[in-house]
């Protein structure tokens, strides 16, 4: 019999030739949907698939100990309602959720459901086109479903008029309070009425912060975690995007370069956020927050009194010898002449565009967000709240021992947090807004560590911010 | 051709042959890996360098528009800059430090076997896990550093990690605690050099300095030459302690040249671009290896030549 043999030189053919396939193959254009037509999907249908067969549908997400225990639970309840259907989960560390989202998407295996991750640039996906756009299944609900949600839950993803992605949790922004140390220092609560048209300005924020203050003790009655050019701007009347870019969800500038109204605002606002630490000396610094943050959480620590941020601040493990408030947040300019800053970290969840399972996929995204069964063991793991205006309530008051705050307290300032919620965090639905923040970042270290002032640094920045932004523009090729 | 082989295979022999099928056997899943999963993305990255691409949509062809961008770009040059000053502090450093301990370790003294294992041993620990112990070394108020600066020294230390001036020096000092594997070359390369050398050295009355300068470090200058070319090139790929510890600040002086390019790849979503930055510093570590090959003949001895 004679034997076919391979010598190394055919064998070096071979692999020349498997690597000039895969060279050819990675280089070769792609069928996919260009950018920024966003593909439409059909009203819901009955899938294709039989009854007798369940249908399989990927949900990707964060790893995070607490958030994969309610997911691999939430999962169960779901299929236990829906036996027809089987829920995969992929768990992927924060900082690979999006390079792996991206290279599944494009080798054509991405999850049916794409769930929390870690920058969640939920925008910059649907500009490409990953997402489908949920209008026509939220259409189909009963009109019950859609009045259930809060508004901006259910505006905060929708762009040029279509429906990006669901949220469905919701964490407010506000100022998280160590109760015991205002009781130490006898000092009065803090407000919680987002409705209050007086607010709580910053001068009175500054001024409770100097009673809870003990620099000497490296005890401190404040600290703005928010850092972030956008809040402040906000808080002091204006803000740094334009409503068509919020609409649009494409950042094509930062007001302040062309508004002197929006430019004074952030230098203002950002002048303030840098003088409690170097002129009212009410917050840390930014190397003492970094020594005293190693220790742990500053406001669960008492290192702080007030801390300004999301509702993470009281999330986890609570130390049992202290008490923990919520209240509004601060208005800025002089006198409280600004506005109270009204906004929230929504979540949402996004069906992949290329799912061959829409209807499964929704069924899986209306259930997270909307029905009591699964917002009850959501709250088994995060305090996270729900979108759902009917189970807000019960879902507080299973919560209620977190807060050393009546019921009631608690319900008007979580409901006034969401009710007067204006918007997510740009983060989420700006496109383009992630190399701005950096820059941002950048430039106000240098306020922060008190070798610049305000002007300085925003005269310095807001070129530096375009310039990023026409970069993303001419890359996007809208 | 089949005559030629015919004559080859021949020639070569039933046992041969054997192994040659052995050989391209135990090569192959090398070979198809490199091919597929490392060849194939290097020259697909050189390509989509010349294009916008975000890996999601199509890449459109723009020519040299990323490159001349980059020359463009403000924090290019600054994350260049900041890696080029990481890599003279961190390889000189390394190279005197890992050179004066191998001479220590080298010395036949009770329990050297064990001081060998101590200083190889954070070599084998994780970069993030060496990251965040570092940043409890370098904290200003409660860190060891400072600490014994200030005990010992009387010295208040700085803020290491959040003052523009002192974030590089702190990751150079960082860099220490990685040469554990130069640390055991420079020994291996110590323990080959022949003792006949240093008897006849000292039989003409050499000293340990002048054994050290004439003898030693003459005969160790290809591990140096070895160590400075893998130092260089990997002190251009530094990202994890960047990344971990400072996020490339305060103000982006620790923006370190591959932390600018995955924050391109994977934040900015322009992998053209970034694309184009990976093949720029591919080009500036063949020039730098260019130039150390070059004036490696000026300084490195080699026995054998």
């Amino acid at each position: 019999m004679n034997k076919t043999k391979m010598n190394r030189r055919d064998f070096l053919r071979l692999g020349m030739l498997t690597s000039a396939g895969a060279i050819l193959a990675s280089c070769a254009p792609k069928t996919e949907t260009p950018a920024a037509e966003v593909p439409k999907v059909e009203a819901p249908t009955a899938t294709a698939q039989t009854a007798a067969q369940p249908v399989k549908i990927q949900i990707m997400w964060r790893t995070n100990p607490d958030e994969n225990k309610m997911l691999d639970e939430l999962i169960k309840v779901f299929q236990g309602k829906h036996p027809d259907i089987t829920v995969e989960s992929i768990y992927v560390p924060w900082d690979e959720y999006e390079p792996k989202l991206m290279t599944m998407y494009t080798s054509g295996i991405a999850p049916d459901v794409y769930g929390t991750g870690g920058t969640n640039p939920y925008i910059e996906r649907w500009v490409r086109g990953m997402v489908l756009e949920l209008d026509e299944f939220v259409n189909a609900e009963s009109s019950n479903f859609t009045q259930d949600i809060f508004p901006v839950g259910l505006n905060a993803y929708r762009k040029k008029g279509k429906l990006a992605a669901l949220a469905f949790c919701i964490c407010p922004s506000g100022v998280w309070v160590n109760a015991t140390r205002f009781d130490e220092a006898s000092v009065p609560y803090p407000p919680i009425d987002w409705t209050d048209p007086k607010g709580w300005s910053w001068e009175e924020v500054i001024a409770t912060a100097k009673k809870l203050t003990n620099a000497d003790e490296k005890k401190y009655g404040f600290n703005p975690s928010h850092a972030g050019p956008w809040y402040y701007t906000r808080m002091w009347g204006k803000d740094l995007v334009s409503k068509e870019d919020y609409e649009s969800g494409i950042l094509h500038k930062i007001m302040a370069s062309s508004d002197t109204a929006v430019y004074d605002a952030l230098v203002a606002g950002l002048q303030a956020r840098a003088d409690t630490m170097w002129k009212d000396k009410v917050a840390p610094s930014p190397d003492t927050a970094n020594s005293l943050g190693q220790i742990g959480p500053m406001l669960k620590t008492g290192a702080i009194a007030m801390e300004f941020t999301g509702g993470w601040a009281v999330w986890g493990d609570l130390p049992k010898e202290m008490k923990f408030r919520a209240a509004i947040n601060p208005k800025g300019g002089v006198g409280g002449s600004g506005t109270t800053c009204k906004n929230i970290w929504a979540d949402p969840l996004e069906i992949c565009s290329k799912t061959k399972a829409p209807d499964q996929s929704w069924k899986l995204v209306r259930f997270i967000a909307m029905e009591p069964d699964a917002i009850a063991v959501e709250g088994k793991y995060r305090n996270v709240l729900p979108v759902s205006k009917s189970v807000l309530e019960s879902f507080i008051t299973a919560q209620k021992d977190r807060l050393a705050m009546p019921i009631e307290d608690q319900i008007k300032f979580y409901k006034g947090a969401i009710e007067q919620a204006e918007t997510t965090v740009p983060d989420h639905i700006l496109v383009g807004w992630a190399k701005v923040r950096d820059v941002f970042n950048s430039a106000t270290e240098s306020l922060w560590l008190n070798e610049k002032t305000a002007k300085e640094v925003v005269d310095d920045m807001l070129p530096k911010a375009q310039a990023a932004i026409d970069a993303n523009l001419k890359e996007l090729n809208l | 051709m089949n005559l030629a082989m015919t004559k080859r295979r021949t020639r070569l022999g039933v046992q041969a042959r054997k192994e040659e099928r052995a050989f391209f056997l135990f090569i192959s899943p090398w070979l198809v890996g490199f091919i597929f999963f490392t060849a194939g993305p290097i020259l697909a990255s050189f390509y989509f360098s010349f294009n916008f691409y975000d890996v999601v949509t199509p890449a459109r062809w723009v020519g040299l528009l990323n490159y001349t961008d980059l020359l463009k770009d403000e924090l290019f040059w600054q994350s260049l800059k900041v890696t080029a000053i990481y890599s003279v502090g961190s390889v000189a450093l390394g190279i005197l430090a890992s050179l004066f301990i191998a001479l220590l370790l080298n010395r036949n003294i009770h329990g050297v076997a064990v001081f060998r294992t101590i200083f190889y041993l954070p070599s084998v620990i994780s970069g993030v896990a060496v990251s965040l112990l570092w940043m409890w070394l370098l904290n200003t108020d409660f860190g060891m550093v400072n600490f014994v600066l200030l005990k010992v020294f009387g010295i208040h230390g700085p803020s290491w990690l959040m003052n523009k001036y002192w974030v590089i020096p702190a990751i150079v000092l960082m860099s220490l605690w990685g040469i554990g594997g130069s640390i055991v070359i420079y020994l291996a390369r110590l323990q080959g050099i022949p003792t006949e050398f240093f008897e006849a050295a000292e039989i003409d009355g050499a000293g340990y300095w002048s054994k050290l300068v004439n003898i030693t470090l003459p005969l160790m200058t290809p591990v140096i030459f070895f160590n400075t070319i893998t130092g260089v090139i990997g002190s251009f790929q530094v990202f994890t302690q960047a990344y971990v510890m400072t996020s490339g600040g305060p103000n982006n002086a620790s923006l370190f040249y591959v932390l600018y390019l995955y924050r391109n790849a994977f934040r900015y979503w322009r992998m053209g671009y970034a694309s184009a930055q990976a093949w720029i510093l591919f080009m500036i570590l063949i020039v730098l290896t260019a130039i150390l090959l070059r004036t490696s003949s000026r300084w490195v001895y080699y026995e054998a030549g």
